[in-house]
């Protein structure tokens, strides 16, 4: 019986780990929290918990695939100013809208709430303070580096 | 039978909860902007302010102390101010980023940028302002 217990738990564990990000942390790809040309904004995405991490859904920026929500990872992508809307899809569809100015950085984090079936993976709007600090553990998921 | 009953209330119960997901709305109508150029005056918050109402339920939002808000135009509905160092949405199934509407020093409910939508409060509320020149 307890074999079995730790045999679960364990499984748990390695479940858990498997959709976690496994790329570079933030702090070794040191990427620049501006978007080099001044005509354009940052939009930096990332995910620090590992709550549903087997859940991964993709990241829709204004109906365009930019990424997906992983477990401890981040990604960034440069926009030309103008209003943007931030999908991702589970059970349910959650979208996030805002506003990217020129030189501006916006964060963009990825939580888990609790569903019927699965998850929700949802995006919220982060203060730069904040986010700057999250985001440090993170592993780089994405294809572009600056 | 009793049992059967039951467990058809309880999928029902459950198709029930399932939809919910959905259904938290925000109260907001199409509202026009009119831009103003330069931000000719910002406001600045000079005690922190909680919101407990807000046009969805369970609203809540802190307006921290210290925070400048840039006047970027206006909506019938009043002025409209842009947070210059705070996030601000408004979150029911989905997540808004929102501006202030103030008309005399209230807060009388939130401009959504993308939307291009007024969001009233249900009641308007003053709020603990300095207003500044911008630029």
């Amino acid at each position: 019986m307890k074999r079995a217990v730790i045999f679960v738990l364990l499984l748990l564990a390695a479940g858990s780990l498997i959709g976690c990000a496994s790329g570079q942390k933030f702090t070794e790809v040191q990427p620049k929290m501006v978007a080099e040309n001044p005509e354009v904004g940052r939009i930096f995405f990332y995910r620090t918990s590992i709550l549903g991490a087997a859940l991964q859904p993709a990241v829709l920026l204004n109906d365009q695939t930019v990424g997906a929500a992983v477990s401890q990872g981040f990604f960034f992508v440069d926009r030309p100013p103008g209003n943007y809307v931030v999908t991702t899809s589970t059970e349910v569809e959650r979208k996030l809208s805002f506003t990217l100015d020129k030189g501006q950085t916006r964060y963009i984090r990825f939580s888990v709430s609790p569903g019927f079936f699965v998850g929700h993976v949802y995006g919220e709007l982060v203060e730069g303070s904040v986010a700057s600090e999250e985001i440090k553990d993170c592993k780089y998921t994405g294809g572009k580096k600056d | 039978m009793r049992l059967q009953f039951g467990i058809g209330l309880m999928i029902l119960c459950a198709f029930g909860v399932g939809c919910a997901f959905d259904v938290a709305h925000i109260n907001s109508k199409p509202s026009q902007f009119v831009p103003v150029p330069g931000s000719p005056k910002q406001c600045v918050m000079k005690e922190s302010v909680e919101i407990t109402e807000g046009p969805c339920m369970y609203y809540s939002r802190k307006l921290n102390k210290g925070t400048s808000w840039d006047f970027i135009g206006t909506i019938p509905e009043g002025e409209v101010y842009k947070p210059r160092d705070q996030v601000l949405t408004i979150e029911a199934s989905h997540v808004y980023e929102a501006y202030l509407v103030l008309s005399d020093d209230s807060l009388v409910g939130f401009y959504l940028p993308v939307e291009r939508a007024f969001a009233p409060l249900p009641n308007p509320k003053k709020l603990p302002i300095e207003l500044k020149k911008g630029g």
